[in-house]
């Protein structure tokens, strides 16, 4: 790399300074002024940025919603994508009775439940009929809406809020989903069962924490 | 379940009372045409309902599509063109969302439906939708050019969206549509817990 050479300076007149084009970039970079970023976000975007957001603020939603998408790839078509479907559409309903001021008993419990038995099935690959995955399915996914129901922050714009926070959810399931196409190598058949007793004991946790 | 019913009734009956437009249109710079069409643009509401009557005609083949791409932008304008004669603009919340959910779940259910039925449900989400924007359109100096560009921009976006859905052949393109309808059958329930809390 050549060097560039600079002007000597008054206090080192007659010595020669030498400044790689590197460190000339780095001052210079260092030097530009910053824009101010000092706003908040509007109501449209911050509606939107906040129902995405909210779906992945809570490790117990997370460790659920990516559970659907694991146990979906481990149980394979339909369930892979039934189970997605029939997800947001019970959370949906469970957000409605949320947002309604409907109660729902034990709703923590609930939701820490889900990530148990939802570990428990991916970490026993049990089979079940497809039925019964949706009512599973189905069943936990009320509380989780729920929940999200009564913790809906008012004053955003609401079509943004919830088409950020369906989006957030769907793309949670899809990160399991494609996590879980491991399955189709023994290893990764060994490794998905040992991400089932990850969630299982995520929600063992999270259900003493519901209790205690 | 009976109490949590007579719970919701009121606010249902809430919910069903048609409120007054209170939008305006937005300056595109480029004249009251495109002021219509961006207004369609930047309404998330009509584009969901513009997306799901899209991806369900298309999904229902050739013939339903071909209906809607009619049906939808000339009831949509033609409701708004006489909201604005009439100098009235109301739009019953509660029907959109209503309306959203039953798109949203027919495309969840891969329900193909005949074209004339296709073609009544587009005609009536385009009634639904295109009173509520006569009430940005009555507050616009020149709201019936600005009504011909949002029906401009509702047939462009109807053909093109059902254009692709018709087009989808491979298994898992069926699928993603489904898990689309899905989400806006969810978003439309969301929606409805919003409006019946008041808050939308």
């Amino acid at each position: 790399m050549t060097d560039i050479r600079l002007p000597p300076s008054r206090s080192t007149r007659g010595n020669q300074r030498w400044i790689s084009p590197r460190n000339l970039l780095a001052v210079l970079v260092l030097l530009a002024p910053m824009t101010a970023l000092a706003h908040l976000e509007g109501a449209a975007a911050g509606g939107f940025l906040s129902g995405m957001s909210h779906p992945v603020s809570g490790l117990d939603h997370v460790l659920a919603m990516v559970a659907v998408g694991l146990w979906g790839a481990q149980l394979g078509a339909p369930a892979i994508w039934l189970l997605p479907v029939a997800f947001p559409l019970m959370m949906a309903f469970g957000g409605l009775l949320g947002l309604t001021g409907v109660e729902l008993p034990a709703v923590e419990l609930g939701i820490a439940l889900s990530a148990v038995i939802l570990g428990a099935l991916i970490l026993g690959a049990i089979r079940l009929p497809i039925a019964a995955a949706l009512l599973i399915v189905g069943f936990f996914a009320v509380f989780h809406g729920h929940a999200h129901g009564t913790e809906m922050t008012a004053g955003q714009s609401a079509i943004l809020y919830s088409i950020g926070f369906v989006i957030a959810t769907g793309l949670l399931h899809a990160l399991g989903i494609a996590i879980g196409l491991i399955e189709r190598w023994q290893v990764g058949r060994v490794a998905l069962r040992g991400a089932g007793s990850v969630v299982m004991a995520g929600g063992l946790f999270f259900l003493w924490s519901a209790l205690a | 379940m009976m109490r949590a019913a007579v719970r919701l009734l009121p606010l249902a009956l809430l919910a069903g009372v048609p409120g007054s437009a209170q939008a305006h249109l937005v300056n595109s710079g480029l004249g009251p045409f495109y002021n219509g069409m961006l207004h369609l643009l930047l309404s998330p509401g009509d584009l969901l309902a513009v997306l799901a009557v899209g991806l369900l005609a298309g999904q229902s083949g050739k013939a339903s599509a071909r209906w809607v791409t009619i049906a939808l932008p000339l009831a949509w304008g033609g409701v708004a063109l006489a909201g604005l004669a009439l100098g009235t603009a109301a739009g019953p919340g509660s029907v959109q969302v209503a309306l959203l959910i039953l798109l949203g779940v027919l495309v969840a259910a891969g329900v193909q439906l005949s074209p004339s039925v296709m073609a009544s449900l587009g005609a009536l989400t385009g009634l639904v939708h295109g009173l509520e924007n006569a009430g940005a359109f009555v507050a616009s100096d020149s709201g019936l050019v600005a009504v011909a560009g949002a029906a401009a921009a509702v047939l462009v976006l109807t053909l093109l969206i059902a254009a692709l859905a018709v087009s989808l052949r491979a298994a898992w393109t069926r699928i993603a549509l489904r898990v689309g309808g899905s989400w806006i059958a969810a978003i439309g329930m969301l929606m409805l817990g919003w409006l019946l809390q008041g808050t939308s």
